[in-house]
């Protein structure tokens, strides 16, 4: 099948991209781009690691289709440095301890991200909420939510 | 994903031409969050001809007649979860959308898809089976409706005609006074696949008699389930603690009658039974309670 072109954001950048229709998101992101940060965990929506913010909505890039990148203005971990709430959750991880082995930590950055995007200002009942499709195995989720927590606090 | 093609059409008029152009089989794309699943765990939609929907804006609209309201097949379970209207005239639809998978899930899978995949463990059929919705198909642009309890063939099919696709879903608003609960049991909080739905409606009148009583269960049957003769039955009597518990016994021997006695029997019987019970009394002190105030 030939590949398909999508005009889309991503990070901020304006991209005219040829992708192939049968390839996810993810794939694009990690094999295309380079944009590695984004994970592969379970690969059917279970794990919540491939993470990316879509239209200001987290989703999961294995369960998105390259072609339904088409409009869309994306973000992954590797821009959220440039954005005043991404920068402030990546301080409070790393000061909270929300870090272990890392591997769950740029899903669990974009859902919280989505959150404060939606709601700068969110209750712990929210917080679990919004990560509750992000697994992370080391931490046991307390300094995570600390971290969300700390993040939004900084947050006039 | 093997895909032979595919289309992403922006209007139905384009999708219409692209159907009649494309002579592989048609399989028709939404949000893709059980495709991908099934296609990378069998490649079950190896050299189909993909037909993705999520560009159609005339997918994504709610309309609002006098007595119902109109759903896109393409909305979100999120959009669908907070819509206020959708809220307000067909509460336990919200409330089902707003508990299924997680967070990225609902941004992102739709109520057409959660049809369309047919399965027993659906989290909207339960509540659209109570609330006597019927599913809008177009096929080339001919239209035609079935009820949602229809619609299911068996687990993962639908009885649908080639190049046939959801295009929305019509539900008749609450009438005044209706009231609903609605409950999701699965194997843990979050992300769970529901072992069994149950959505009751209750209408009492100033007597305390049932006006109107409905029950689906949902992830128990091949399909989600009415019971018509059960709903008769009760309709007229007057309703309190013992009629609740004889109503909810009444409904849950319909288990094994029906789907026979399976592993599940021993927990889906009592789950259903106590879960039917609960809410027809907390129903009818919250009618009590509205009196009083």
């Amino acid at each position: 099948m030939k590949d398909m072109q999508v005009h889309c954001r991503i990070n901020g950048e304006e991209k005219l991209l040829r992708v192939n229709p049968n390839k996810r998101l993810l794939d694009v992101l990690r094999e295309d781009l380079s944009l590695t940060g984004t994970k592969e965990g379970c690969g059917v929506g279970e794990c919540g690691a491939c993470t990316v913010v879509v239209d200001r909505l987290a989703v999961n890039a294995c369960l998105m289709t390259a072609v339904q990148m088409d409009g869309t203005e994306i973000w992954t971990v590797e821009g959220l440095e440039a954005l005043p709430i991404g920068a402030k959750l990546q301080e409070a991880f790393a000061q909270n301890g929300a870090v272990q082995c890392g591997f769950c930590t740029p899903g669990m950055l974009m859902s919280a991200y989505a959150l404060l995007l939606k709601n700068p200002h969110p209750g712990e009942e929210e917080i679990r909420t919004a990560i509750s499709g992000n697994i992370c195995r080391c931490t046991g989720y307390t300094p995570i939510i600390a971290a969300i927590e700390d993040a939004a606090s900084r947050t006039p | 994903m093997e895909f032979a093609s595919y289309h992403r059409p922006r209007t139905l008029e384009a999708l219409y031409t692209a159907l009649r152009q494309e002579t592989a089989d048609a399989v028709f794309l939404s949000a893709c969050t059980d495709v991908l699943v099934q296609d990378r765990a069998s490649g079950a939609f190896a050299g189909k001809a993909a037909f993705d929907l999520t560009a159609i804006e005339e997918l994504k609209t709610v309309a609002e007649e006098p007595d119902a309201v109109c759903l896109g097949a393409e909305l979100t379970h999120g959009q669908i979860a907070e819509c206020a209207l959708l809220r307000d005239c067909v509460p336990p639809l919200c409330a089902a959308c707003s508990q299924i998978g997680a967070v990225q899930l609902r941004n992102r899978a739709t109520i057409g898809g959660n049809i369309g995949n047919a399965s027993p463990a659906g989290d909207t059929l339960g509540p659209l089976a109570a609330l006597d919705a019927s599913v809008g198909l177009d096929c080339l642009g001919t239209r035609r409706w079935l009820p949602v309890t229809e619609l299911i063939e068996r687990p993962g099919k639908l009885c649908l005609k080639d190049r046939e696709f959801i295009r929305e879903i019509r539900i008749p608003k609450m009438p005044e006074g209706m009231q609903w609960r609605f409950r999701k049991v699965g194997r843990r909080q979050a992300l769970a696949i529901s072992r069994l739905t149950l959505t009751v409606l209750l209408k009492l009148e100033p007597d305390r008699t049932i006006g109107v009583c409905r029950a689906a269960v949902g992830a128990v049957f091949p399909r989600p389930m009415r019971f018509p003769d059960w709903e008769r039955q009760f309709c007229g009597r007057g309703l309190d603690a013992a009629a609740a518990h004889e109503m909810a016994a009444a409904l849950a021997s319909r288990i094994p009658e029906i789907a026979g006695i399976r592993p599940s029997t021993r927990y889906k019987q009592p789950v259903t039974q106590l879960l039917c019970e609960r809410f027809l009394k907390e129903m009818l002190a919250d009618a009590a309670s509205e009196t009083r105030g």
